[in-house]
């Protein structure tokens, strides 16, 4: 590069230069001094270069935008393809009988249904469910939760499970892509255990061990990689964040009827006295909900809960249907 | 993410490894191809096939010196199989020059009123029109998406010498006919404020 007789070069001479090129579109600071160099050098060719720069910028603005509804689309054909074996094409002079067509069609129709419907368990208030999916791994949905996958899993081995509220998943490792979809984040797995949670328009996963890598779909967010403590959220409007050092015990204490409270607010346990059981919460005195609380909780039955909430903050606790009502004592 | 561990990951049978490559190249493969048709399903059932090709094919594909330049060329190979540009090679050695691409600069500004816009799109279109197709190729590669003239040549099937000629030549007919490419400049600084 160095060496060139930059003297003599024209606009063309820049524009076709490759390490102008370059220092344009992703400069680096040896280029920068250099190319500044130069310049200071032979300031009659300050203006071009200017000019030139001008130009590679405006080459350089792709044409297409963006948000593409083709993308997904394709990309789903792709899958469906290679879930298919490829198949053998049968000669011309060995086509099918009608008879032997008509059985085919209702076989179709049978398959079309097997393979396009899917298996939904859902739970109510209040409610957890461990599932075993079809691949031995496990599935423990908390309450008012709802997890689905294909029909059709056992025979074309895709491993694919959607998920809205919240659940928390211990994988089997087999060497397939396991993948959970939940609000807009996709997650994709290997030999894994870890909790998922889609609430209020919040994605929340917390990995307990192994290995995953979650997507925003449709997003333009580069996969995040996520390591045993690792907690990954995603808000409407806002790019994802991901968290080290989660306390996943704590993460993951539904699972085993408890939970645990790290100076949690009681705003955040009313919350999930809303998404897990369904009750309203009125506060007579709003300053309560700013308090916080410490310790292990046992909820095995959400009286428990209530039990412990009105002896630890010293409240009566009224209930009114799906309506609690927390007074001072 | 970078390339290459995508590729890597795919290789060894990751299916998020090929989604990885999918969704970085997906818009400039779509971009690339729109320069060869206004058909938007030839250009995803090309996608589609060089990505079920890649699955398919993983054992026994080489790991690419430049993943992207792999793709472009796999995908342009394919694409133009469909749109039945496929002569013998020895045809293309010659020229290539049959193959149409059009390169258009992106012009669309709030700011610009809708004639001024079209006359803008008139005197861009007469400016590119003046290069072969193979020269709108070449500039597509070189400056949308940052390839060698190693990498261009290996596209196009030319030497890296004749690429950097075809890149030079048609830079240096954009400056002749536009004197000082202010047009260009004109545009961008339309485009950008």
């Amino acid at each position: 590069m160095m060496n060139k007789n930059y003297q003599d070069y024209l606009m063309e001479d820049f524009l076709a230069d490759e390490y102008f090129i370059r220092w344009v579109k992703s400069p680096d600071a040896s280029a920068n001094a250099f190319w500044k160099q130069l310049s200071a050098d032979m300031p009659e060719k300050a203006a071009l270069m200017r000019e030139a720069k001008e130009i590679v910028y405006a080459l350089s603005t792709p044409v297409v935008d963006k948000n593409d509804e083709g993308k997904t689309k394709v990309w789903q054909a792709v899958l469906e393809n290679i879930a298919q074996q490829p198949v053998q094409r049968i000669p011309r002079y060995r086509r099918p009988l009608l008879a032997a067509a008509s059985v085919l069609l209702l076989l179709a129709l049978g398959a079309t249904w097997y393979f396009t419907s899917t298996v939904t368990i859902r739970t109510g208030y209040g409610e957890t469910r461990q599932i075993r999916l079809p691949d031995n791994s496990s599935l423990v949905l908390n309450a008012r939760s709802e997890a689905s996958y294909a029909r059709s899993w056992s025979v074309t081995g895709k491993r694919v499970v959607t998920v809205e509220g919240e659940a928390f998943f211990d994988v089997k490792h087999t060497g397939d892509t396991f993948r959970v979809q939940a609000g807009d984040a996709r997650i994709t797995v290997l030999g894994t255990a870890f909790n998922v949670r889609q609430r209020s328009g919040i994605t929340a996963v917390v990995l307990q061990r192994g290995r995953v890598r979650v997507d925003v779909i449709n997003g333009r967010e580069l996969p995040a990689f996520l390591l045993p403590g690792d907690g990954w959220s995603l808000a409407r409007q806002h790019p994802p964040v991901v968290m080290h050092a989660v306390d996943t015990l704590a993460a993951t204490a539904w699972t085993r009827h408890e939970l645990l409270l790290n100076a949690t607010k009681v705003k955040d346990i009313i919350q999930l006295l809303k998404e897990n059981y369904g009750y309203t919460v009125i506060l007579q005195d709003t300053t309560l909900g700013e308090r916080e609380i410490k310790g292990r909780i046992p909820m095995q039955q959400e009286k428990d809960l209530l039990f412990v909430l009105s002896r630890i903050l010293d409240i009566d606790i009224q209930q009114k249907k799906d309506t609690l009502l927390f007074t001072a004592k | 993410m970078q390339d290459k561990e995508l590729w890597s990951w795919y290789k060894s049978g990751e299916i998020s490894g090929l989604e990885g490559l999918y969704n970085s190249y997906y818009m400039p493969l779509t971009n690339y191809g729109f320069k060869f048709t206004a058909d938007k399903s030839f250009i995803e059932e090309s996608i589609q096939d060089l990505f079920l090709k890649l699955w398919r094919n993983r054992d026994s594909i080489v790991t690419p010196q430049v993943v992207k330049q792999y793709l472009l060329l796999s995908f342009r190979r394919i694409l133009l199989r469909k749109l039945e540009y496929s002569p013998s090679r020895l045809e293309e050695a010659f020229s290539g020059e049959h193959i149409p691409f059009y390169l258009e600069l992106s012009y669309e500004h709030p700011m610009i009123r809708a004639e001024r816009a079209t006359e803008l799109k008139r005197k861009v279109d007469a400016l590119m029109d003046t290069l072969t197709h193979r020269q709108r190729e070449a500039i597509f590669l070189k400056f949308y998406e940052d390839l060698s003239y190693e990498e261009i040549a290996e596209i196009l099937q030319i030497n890296t010498g004749g690429t950097y000629k075809l890149v030079y030549r048609a830079l240096e007919r954009l400056r002749e006919q536009f004197g000082d490419f202010s047009l260009l400049v004109l545009l961008y600084l339309l485009q950008r404020r």
